[in-house]
């Protein structure tokens, strides 16, 4: 068997092509969870408790600043990255353009908000481009980053827009039982926009599957039926904020 | 060529595995890393030793007004011993107060109570301990001025039995106290 | 060569292996929400109508299953009145339409001084019946007949029983002086405990719900005392000279951790049911006080201010491994052992009062539950969704339950005295 496998010059093929798309979706994944990872640090800011700093205890001092660590060095992060650029910027007009008498307040004013106003909106790009790029990822997950998918063409898009329907609609619930549930469902859309849908693996947790019912139920108020006046079918599987596939 | 081959994908492999498995490492870690260490036995803040205690450098608790505590007997006045926030350590005033209150007793015959109290702030369980500590200071001084130990009793009522129900300092300061009770 | 081709072969199929069948389309939740209840009008189903235990039944529901969570509760429906409780005696169209996901009908019959309660509850989504159960009684027992089916429909939706049988032991300053109670958890069914006019603190119920132990000074030395709820059957276990105090019942119920001072300061002792000492954990001329067990008997959780300031510790239940548990803050007591494990309540003194936290037993995630004012002695529910205290929002203490994560702070206690120091019973 082995050596079959060894002396089939296929073999050799089959495995190295194998193994660079393995890589390329082991790069993918890493990238995601990257992206995740920075997400969820920013939101870490909150956290950030300077009042209780350590208190000067014996042993308590080292242990303290270990513990307070994660957050602190996420603000540190935040901290550092904004003042990087605003200090120099700020810094200059303030001390060359110290002369005018009449304006100065409203112009340093002025500097400063535009300033402020373009690292606010250099910030906000940044979030909503790592936001994209989280959908993207999340919209291609199941395609590992061709958009649009293979064969179904027609459908993808509407597929995409029936998606993004359903997540408008879709809460989880407070508490669910396992720690990954998820549902799986056959979606079908009639030509009329008549909506039906069979459930092919249930999230066996009561709460979970009448958070996917419900969506669906909201979903059907304002979808519109596919364009291509054909019967649309497509497989989704919901899933809880938070939860990915590993 | 193919034994090269072979080689060569065990090691992108591991590359590959590596790469993949860093990202979940790093996140193990993050859960492990904080677990507080073994705390070592530190020794606590002076104890109270049975020798009399040194001057303490304590935040003055307030004026310490010296209030008298009319006590049920009849005979001999015991006056009341005050302490600071959280401490059971004695004041100098505390300790002259004790001292007096020494010579009383030793003029007696009964037996007396040493009641230790706390202020409303902590917690009731916490606070049972602290008052019990603030009566056994008392108890152990007055033994060194020469009170036979077997006359002397202690009891907590923590912060069940406050002097003054207000809710300021001065009230505080008038429940952190050990009433000293003479038994018929 | 062979196996190394294996693990080639097997480490590139492990990552595939674990891929989700790539033609689906992934739809993730925009967040958490509640799921909308709907409690249907609570009918007469023979026997004399009675408006006041239809509306008390209808409370119960609501009220439990309100602090439950994952709920949003609805309540009446307008076309509704001529239908009855059964599968194919009502439509699940107008609950449908006010977006209820389940629906809860449920009716009663009076004879004289029992009452038989009939339970439904439906899948309004699925139009499917979920549960159903009849209880009989009497009419004293409405509340617990009730709340037997709240805690029955959190198994049904959650796969876990619900707590809202259970009671709550307290203190309670009511006639004067401190003395022990026991309530519903809702603060039904009040019922005097002691009554010896001195003090009487530290409540605690074993395991199984039908005793306590607790403090009291009754006999002028704060001595243990375990105390049969339902008898009022009496033991003094432990007046050993000194404090006994802060019982905590073993997991298993056959031991108490308390902290006793007989041996010169407050020490940790583990005593058995009846009084004898089995071990002493502490050794230590700081304060040690407040025990409590992990879930499984092998670890306890106490207060110890043998760094200058009360924290939280941990050791295992011979007294060995003693590490510390809290760093942040300077004043941290009453630490209560989560049901699961996972967590450990406590509250810390700050500036203006006490706020309860939680934080895991390795340390990490240590979260604030509570905000304003005085909160103190957190204790699980037994099925560790809740949490019950003691809070001051208003100047007057009183007993309060809320969610493990702070949520839905409710106050139970509904007289006007200082309640405090609250445990949550199993259900009996």
């Amino acid at each position: 068997m082995s050596r079959t496998l060894k002396n089939n010059p296929r073999f050799g093929l089959m495995v190295a092509s194998s193994l660079l798309l393995h890589l390329t979706i082991y790069a993918l994944i890493y990238q995601y969870n990257k992206l995740q990872r920075a997400n969820y640090s920013q939101e870490q800011t909150y956290y950030v408790d300077l009042v209780n700093l350590p208190v000067a205890r014996p042993r308590s001092g080292a242990s303290a600043s270990e513990k307070a660590s994660p957050p602190a060095s996420s603000t540190a992060r935040q901290v550092v990255t904004l003042p990087d650029k605003s200090p120099k910027k700020i810094a200059t007009p303030l001390a060359t353009k110290k002369p005018p008498k009449v304006k100065p307040a409203s112009e340093t004013g002025e500097e400063l908000s535009k300033q402020m106003a373009k690292l606010q909106k250099r910030v906000e790009e940044k979030h909503t481009s790592s936001a994209l790029d989280t959908i993207r990822n999340k919209a291609g997950s199941g395609r590992t980053g061709m958009p649009g998918g293979k064969g179904d063409q027609a459908g993808s898009d509407y597929a995409s827009y029936v998606k993004s329907r359903l997540e408008d609609a879709f809460y989880s619930p407070m508490v669910y039982k396992g720690k990954k549930p998820e549902v799986k469902l056959l979606l079908r859309i009639s030509r009329y926009g008549k909506i039906d849908f069979r459930i092919e693996q249930s999230s066996r947790d009561i709460l979970f599957d009448a958070a996917v019912r419900r969506a669906i139920d909201m979903a059907r108020e304002n979808l519109k039926a596919p364009p291509d006046g054909e019967d649309f079918e497509h497989p989704f599987v919901f899933r809880p904020e938070g939860v990915k596939k590993k | 060529m193919k034994q090269k081959m072979a080689k060569l994908l065990l090691v992108v492999c591991f590359g590959a595995f590596l790469i993949s498995g860093c990202s979940c490492l790093k996140e193990d870690v993050k859960v492990e890393e904080p677990i507080a260490p073994p705390v070592k036995v530190v020794e606590a803040p002076p104890a109270p030793a049975p020798a009399p205690p040194p001057a303490p450098v304590v935040v003055a608790p307030v004026k310490e007004v010296p209030v008298v505590v009319p006590v049920v007997a009849p005979v001999v006045v015991l006056q009341s011993v005050y302490f600071g926030f959280d401490k059971y350590v004695l004041t100098a005033d505390a300790s002259d107060v004790l001292k007096k209150n020494a010579d009383a007793i030793k003029k007696i015959t009964s037996k007396v109570q040493i009641q230790g109290n706390c202020d409303e702030r902590g917690s009731a369980e916490y606070n049972l301990a602290l008052g019990e500590n603030r009566a056994k200071t008392a108890q152990k001084y007055l033994i060194t001025l020469g009170v036979p130990a077997d006359r002397l009793s202690v009891i907590s009522f923590g912060k069940e039995k406050p002097l003054d129900t207000g809710h300021n300092e001065a009230a505080w300061a008038k429940n952190r106290r050990d009433d000293l009770v003479i038994l018929k | 060569m062979k196996s190394a081709l294996c693990l080639i072969i097997t480490l590139l199929l492990f990552p595939t292996a674990s891929f989700a069948d790539p033609s689906y389309t992934e739809v993730t939740a925009q967040g958490n929400r509640q799921v909308y209840l709907a409690i249907a009008p609570v009918k007469n189903l023979g026997g004399t109508p009675n408006e006041t235990i239809a509306r008390e039944i209808g409370d119960i529901l609501k009220f439990d299953l309100n602090l439950a969570g994952p709920f949003s509760i609805l309540t009446g429906s307008a076309n509704e009145a001529s239908s009855g409780i059964r599968p194919g005696e009502f439509d699940f169209a107008p609950w449908r339409s006010i977006g209820a996901a389940f629906l809860i009908k449920s009716g009663y019959a009076i004879t004289g001084n029992s009452i038989t309660l009939e339970f439904r509850m439906y899948d309004v989504l699925n139009g499917k019946s979920l549960d159903s159960k009849r209880y009989t009684g009497v009419l004293k027992d409405l509340r617990k007949m009730t709340h037997t089916f709240s805690d029955e429909t959190l198994f049904v939706i959650t796969g876990e029983k619900g707590p809202f049988t259970g009671k709550i032991t307290y203190v309670s300053p009511l006639s004067g002086n401190k003395e022990i109670f026991v309530m519903d958890y809702d603060g039904y069914n009040v019922q005097k405990i002691t009554n010896n006019g001195t003090i009487n603190i530290n409540p605690d119920f074993s395991p199984n719900g039908r005793e306590i132990i607790y403090t009291s000074y009754k006999k002028g030395n704060p001595d243990l005392y375990r105390r049969e709820i339902t008898t009022g059957v009496e033991a003094r276990i432990s007046s050993r000279q000194g404090a006994n105090i802060t019982g905590a019942w073993s997991p298993d119920g056959s031991r108490i951790a308390l902290a006793m001072s007989k041996d010169g300061n407050s020490e940790i002792y583990i005593i058995g049911k009846n009084g004898n000492e089995l071990a002493r954990l502490t050794h230590h001329e700081a304060i040690d006080i407040s025990p409590s067990w992990s879930p499984d008997g092998s670890h306890i959780a106490f207060v110890s201010d043998r760094l200058g300031s009360p924290q939280i510790f941990i050791m295992d239940s011979n007294g060995s491994n003693l590490r510390r548990l809290t760093y942040d803050g300077k004043y941290n007591v009453n630490p209560d052992w989560s049901p699961k494990g996972d967590r450990i309540l406590y509250s810390r003194q700050e500036a203006g009062g006490f706020q309860i936290y939680t934080i895991s037993p390795d340390g990490t995630g240590n979260t604030q539950l509570t905000t304003d004012g005085r909160n103190e002695n957190p204790h699980w529910s037994p099925d560790g969704r809740f949490i019950t205290f003691s809070a001051n929002p208003a100047g007057g203490e009183a007993i309060y339950v809320m969610r493990a994560d702070g949520t839905g702070k409710t106050r139970v206690s509904r007289n006007g005295s200082r309640d405090m120091q609250p445990a949550w019973s199993n259900h009996l």
